[in-house]
């Protein structure tokens, strides 16, 4: 009988014989120690209690926490309800056109997140294409109400994916036991659909809550007067350069963050029941009703023009001479995205090397985790997941304050920007490792092992071959969502290596709408055709973005 | 397949570490000009000096803001354009590196410090930009006509279609700010803001974007620099243009950090930016005007000449008092 | 004779291009067991879940008690299924799971808690009510099930593999567990397996599927010793076959085969007809070599393989040009035999498949 302690050492011991693995285990936590502790180490102690006592004194700082809870609530609910609805059409009901359907639900994942406040303007603001040109409104979007639909339109396809992933996860045989027992198809929603996708809607929930206290693109171009807490935080940065108050903010939008993320790790991980599915029965789960299933694809229906409105707007805004004023066709738009290709080819070279840092880290880590056992296995897995719940702003301000000087002083760097991107998209690259290692039979391990190859051998010559799909899928994701992510890299951006994303910011808070529209346009055109590549190379073995 | 894969990885590993490699000696720009400005400048500037130019663009209270928290190592070497108080500023905390350059003979001196830390290049006039085709259906049948002074637009028929920037992040919006205090005096200075206030949509980050918003139609009234209003002009947005008497104005400055990286780059482009040529280039794709007087007034701008320009403006006050204004401001107008 | 209660007529189902049901008819008496037995993708499982009601046929009719039930949605159908995987709902306890029919069906909670312990009692789930499924073994997962589909007092009760995912010695005491409750009950049954062992021994009644048609219906001892076709034979248990030709149809049948002649005793058989014919492995008796080659039916054989199974002995003998399996039940220890032996085939245990 083995004590806790004499694992411990029997673990080490194991460790010490193998010194390649041993250098790439501390290579690895290093790392993580570095790019996710420190800055967040930083933005936690630089604040003094006198900006304790100013944030909670200041009325302006107390308004703006009030509105990200607000904004978060506000924007969580309705952003679930329409990717229940859009989930629960999508897998339950036999409606039609929805290749379609999930095409669109996509855009919004691979584009950066203010493209939907800008085309909120467009189409629905003062002066929008349908609220004026169409039916004579005015409506004013700037203020809490144009940023709730904004962030709506964001982030529903977050909440879309969790939830359709939990539908298909709740075995069939569930529900057709229910209806079989009497329950009718509203009861067998009631009392099994519901309840048991709860835990998953929950995470899904927490998900889109913390990309919403986190975002401030949208906050930034529709909130008008409503300041919430990463504008405030932006605000506080660029406009004050106060770090002190600045990481007072990030911290509280650090807390709601980091609870909802060991909420989830500890408590909505035990109890979800679609891992205790039965093997796969090949019944076909209970389809809806006809009527409901019209008034799903009627629903979704709504749901796509919408967003595909926005990305046609951000298309004809980029083809067009003057929004608004002169409608003529024209390139000269993109002579400018050209001519300032500067910062489109900076997010391209700074995704792609993220992207090869996150799917090498990723694949590494995962392989750690998931195959060797050695002291602070479990926390070498929690930190590699911890950057899911760090807001954006929050690794931006954290990364300018740890490496702004000496020791380590990576300010004006293209590591800085690079290593930001790069620990946002690690989570997602993790996960996509970590399920492509669980198909991987630990005997096929064993028997490499077996033949006489050592443990770096084996990780090279058998599991890296077999986890080529999920390795292109990580450095697709990470290189997608980095050429797109504004909120951390906007703090470390200096002359020289100012990034797409930041420019259509800058050109939008201008009223530059072609130029911003036709950044914005090439930014999607990009990502687009990296996902087309991945569904080239790998087909449909990797899942992003549920494609 | 692995080896595509590995091969690819490499190659895209290649071409991103590729430019890291040896560098010319470059200089950073710190501006906030537009975009297409800067770009078009600085292209200007490496073709005929042959040193390269990197830029960021940022409201001119951020670049401020920036310069100061580096100040314990200064990462830009220009700070190029906003109003020349934002750069006094800079001077008062002794972190710009004075340059006499050539071109100082052509310049006159209200136009420059005395002791050259700082160099204006453009001059402009706040003013107010009303959309004409909104203005002619929504306010002309009320019996207003377009407003002619600042009192004009506390009309309570202007109620949320004005717009104005914030002057944390927008030195436009600090001349603003500034110029109604020494206008009025400190005490009917803030009471005419906060009525005016009453009328105010939001305050924008950019000081640039009420022009922008009032062209398109967005909102009614939008409060900037007239230069800024005169691009959607010539670009035939429907745009009335008001220089009300007593306005604020500026001298746009550039001037060069002290302790950059490059800092011989950075005078090379002081007396670039202040030459004739740079000077014409400036202001034919900006319609700002010139300090220089052998600069012509390009087309489609107003000379400064005709405009009732605030004679009690004093751009070393406003450097003084910034702090202690934002202050005020923010306690008053922050919603 | 009870009465029909469940009828199908004609039943088909397609999915695509694949006919997985069709044209089945069956009639389960009242009360009885009655078990779809056949491979995987044989159409038994679509079967019965056209009668659940969670496929549509194309084709045919389905009667419960006389009642159409083609145009009833499952809820209304009262045709409680055991599903393989169990279905338990995971967010329920083991009461709620129990009680759910109930509450679908409006029952008031004292009435639900009466019948919930009652049933939970009848199936050895005493005390296990408020556990959740995962802190239960497989077999109490299985009764869970089963208390489930039975406390909602099913017209018919549909079982599709339960035991499946069962350990194979929980399962043999599953089974009959199941059975002595159908037979407590008097429930009318329809059980689906694969498992041929399964079937022979729970079953009233065996309709053996193949290809999406039933191929035989009958007792499992018809099934078993009467074979309706080589396919059946095979499926269910091990059978020898043996091919061959009638040299004599009067009074005693004679069957010529590899060389040999098979005497059958007396059968009608068509003169100079091909006829194939089965016999199981544990009909045919071995005798030690060296022993007399006179009688009936004797054969001579070679081992060529033999396994040794506890309670029996099988072995693979080459005889006659076939090569025979042959089961020897060892009452008593006795080393397994090898090289030459005798074989001798009783007659009357030769079953005639085909003639032509």
């Amino acid at each position: 009988m083995l004590t806790a302690a004499g694992l411990r050492v029997r673990e080490v011991r194991w460790l010490l014989r193998e010194p390649a693995l041993l250098a790439v285990l501390l290579a690895v936590a290093a790392l993580l120690v570095l790019f996710v502790i420190l800055p967040v180490i930083r933005v936690l102690s630089v604040p003094s209690a006198e900006h304790w006592l100013q944030y909670i004194q200041r009325e302006a700082f107390v308004r703006a926490t009030r509105n990200s809870i607000l904004m978060a609530v506000l924007s969580t609910s309705s952003a679930m309800a329409v990717g229940f609805l859009y989930a629960y059409a999508i897998v339950r009901a036999d409606i039609p056109a929805k290749g379609l359907f999930r095409t669109v639900a996509l855009l919004p994942l691979v584009s950066p997140p203010f493209v939907t406040g800008l085309a909120t303007i467009l189409l629905f603001g003062r002066r929008g294409l349908i609220t004026h040109g169409l039916l004579g409104l005015t409506y004013n979007p700037y203020g809490w109400h144009g940023l709730w639909f904004a962030q709506t339109l964001s982030f529903f396809p977050i909440a879309y994916l969790g939830i359709a992933g939990v539908l298909r996860a709740i075995s069939p045989s569930l529900e057709l036991a229910a209806h079989n027992l009497g329950a009718r198809r509203f009861a067998v929603f009631r009392t099994i659909a519901v309840p048991l996708a709860t835990p998953g809607l929950a995470s899904a929930a927490l998900l889109v809550s913390i990309l919403v206290l986190a975002d401030f693109g949208n906050p930034m171009l529709l909130g008008g007067d409503f300041y919430v807490l990463a504008t405030e935080a932006y605000l506080q940065v660029i406009g004050r350069y106060n770090m002190e108050m600045a990481a007072v903010l990030c911290t509280v939008l650090l807390v709601p963050a980091l609870g909802f993320f060991l909420a989830q790790r500890y408590w909505i991980g035990v109890r979800a029941y679609t891992t205790v599915t039965g093997r796969p029965t090949g019944l076909t789960p209970l389809r809806v009703s006809g009527p409901v299933r019209w008034v799903l694809f009627a629903a979704c229906l709504l749901v796509a023009m919408i967003v595909l409105s926005v990305y046609l707007v951000i298309a004809a805004g980029a083809f067009v001479r003057v929004w608004g004023v002169d409608w003529t066709f024209t390139l000269k738009n993109f002579q400018y995205t050209l001519f300032r290709q500067r910062d489109l080819y900076n997010s391209v070279r700074f995704g792609a090397m993220a992207g090869v840092i996150t799917a090498v880290a990723a694949t590494v880590t995962a392989y750690l985790t998931q195959r060797k056992s050695f002291p602070g296995r479990g926390t070498l897995d929690f930190l590699t997941l911890l950057p899911v719940a760090l807001p954006g702003t929050l690794v931006g301000i954290g990364f300018v304050l740890a490496f702004n000087q000496p020791p380590i002083e990576l300010a004006g760097t293209v590591t800085i920007i690079v290593a930001a991107m790069a620990v946002r998209t690690l989570p997602v690259g993790y996960r996509l490792s970590v399920a492509s290692l669980h198909q991987i039979d630990t005997s096929i391990e064993w028997a490499s092992r077996n033949l006489g190859a050592s443990s770096l051998k084996t990780f090279a010559r058998i599991m890296l071959p077999l986890l080529r799909y999920a390795f292109a899928g990580s450095f697709i994701y990470s290189f997608v969502k980095s050429i797109n992510t504004l909120s951390a890299v906007v703090f470390l951006m200096t002359p020289g290596k100012v990034v797409a994303s930041a420019s259509i910011l800058g050109l939008a808070d201008h009223g530059y709408w072609s130029q911003a529209t036709a950044l914005a346009f090439s930014l999607i055109a990009i990502a687009l055709l990296a996902l087309g590549a991945l569904r080239l190379v790998a087909g449909r073995r990797v899942q992003l973005f549920d494609l | 397949m692995r080896i595509a894969v590995i091969a690819t990885a490499l190659v895209v590993l290649a071409v991103s570490v590729a430019p890291l490699g040896a560098q010319p000696a470059r200089i950073m720009v710190y501006s906030s000009l537009h975009e297409t400005e800067i770009a078009a400048m600085l292209d200007s500037f490496t073709r005929t000096t042959g040193v390269r130019a990197e830029f960021i663009r940022a409201s001119s209270g951020e670049l401020v803001a920036r310069i100061r928290a580096e100040r314990a190592s200064p990462k830009g070497d220009i700070h190029l354009g906003g109003p020349a108080d934002g750069h006094e500023v800079l001077v008062v905390d002794g972190l710009l590196e004075p340059h006499r350059s050539p071109e100082h003979k052509f310049i006159g001196p209200r136009f420059r410090d005395p002791k050259d830390r700082w160099h204006g290049f453009y001059i402009g006039a706040l003013a107010i930009a009303v959309n004409k085709t909104r203005f002619e259906r929504e306010m002309r049948p009320k019996g207003i006509d377009y407003p002619k002074k600042w009192e004009d637009l506390l009309n309570p028929a202007y109620k949320g279609e004005i717009v104005v920037a914030n002057p944390f992040t927008s030195g436009t919006a600090m001349t603003f700010v500034a110029a109604h205090v020494l206008r009025l005096g400190a005490d009917r200075g803030w009471k005419y803001l906060e009525d005016l206030d009453k009328n105010v949509n939001h305050y924008t980050r950019s000081g640039a974007a009420p022009a922008r918003m009032s062209a398109v139609g967005e909102f009614l009234v939008g409060i900037t620099f007239g230069h800024d209003i005169l691009k959607p002009i010539a670009e035939g947005h429907p745009i009335h243009i008001v220089y009300p008497p007593d306005t604020g104005w500026e001298v746009g400055a550039v001037s060069i950090i002290k302790g950059g990286p490059n800092t011989a780059g950075a005078r090379k482009f002081i007396d670039w930016q202040l030459s004739k040529d740079a000077g014409k280039l400036h202001s034919d794709i900006s319609l700002r005007i010139s300090v220089r007087s052998d600069v012509p007034v390009p087309k489609g701008a107003i000379p400064i000449t005709e405009i009732q320009l605030l004679k009690g403006y004093d751009l070393w006050w406003v450097a003084q008092h910034r702090d202690a204004l934002l202050r005020i401001w923010d306690s008053k107008f922050r919603r | 004779m009870t009465s029909i209660h469940v009828e199908l007529s004609g039943l088909k189902k397609r999915f695509g291009d694949v006919a997985a049901v069709g044209g089945v008819d069956l009639a389960v008496p009242e009360g009885s067991f009655v078990t779809l037995l056949g491979p995987s993708g044989c159409g038994k499982t679509t079967t019965l879940r056209l009668i659940a009601g969670f496929y549509d046929p194309d084709e045919g009719e389905m009667r419960i008690g006389g009642r159409r039930i083609n145009d009833l949605p499952p809820d209304q159908r009262n045709t409680a299924m055991v599903f393989q995987d169990f279905a338990l709902f995971p967010h329920m306890t083991v009461f709620e799971n129990i009680a759910y029919g109930l509450r679908m069906r409006g029952q008031s909670n004292p009435e639900i808690s009466r019948r919930v312990e009652e049933t939970a009692r009848q199936l050895g789930l005493a005390g296990m009510e408020r556990k959740w499924p995962l802190q239960l073994s497989g077999g109490q997962q299985q009764r869970v099930a089963l208390a489930r589909a039975l406390i909602v007092e099913p017209e018919v009760l549909l079982l599709d593999e339960p035991l499946s995912n069962l350990d194979a010695k929980l399962r043999i005491r599953v089974r009959t567990e199941i059975r002595q409750i159908q037979q407590q009950l008097g429930k009318t049954t329809i059980y689906v397996t694969h498992d041929q062992e399964e079937a022979l021994s729970i079953s009233d009644t065996i309709a053996v599927m193949a290809a999406g048609r039933i191929v035989q219906v009958g007792t499992p001892y018809e099934v078993y010793y009467t074979p309706a076709s080589r396919f059946v034979a095979d499926f269910v248990g091990i059978a020898n076959f043996v091919e061959g030709r009638v040299v004599q149809d009067r009074g005693v049948a004679r069957v010529e085969a590899g060389g040999a002649v098979l005497e059958m005793g007396t059968r009608d058989l068509r003169a100079s007809s091909s006829v194939l014919l089965t016999i199981r492995p544990e009909a045919v008796r071995l005798l030690e070599p060296g022993g007399s080659l006179e009688g009936q039916n004797v054969l001579r054989g070679v081992v060529t393989a033999s396994s040794f199974m506890g309670s029996l002995a099988r072995y693979w003998i080459e005889a006659i040009g076939i090569e025979w399996v042959v089961d020897v039940h060892m009452p008593v220890p006795r080393k397994l035999l090898a090289g030459e032996v005798i074989l001798q085939i009783p007659g009357e245990r030769i079953h005639v498949l085909e003639q032509r």
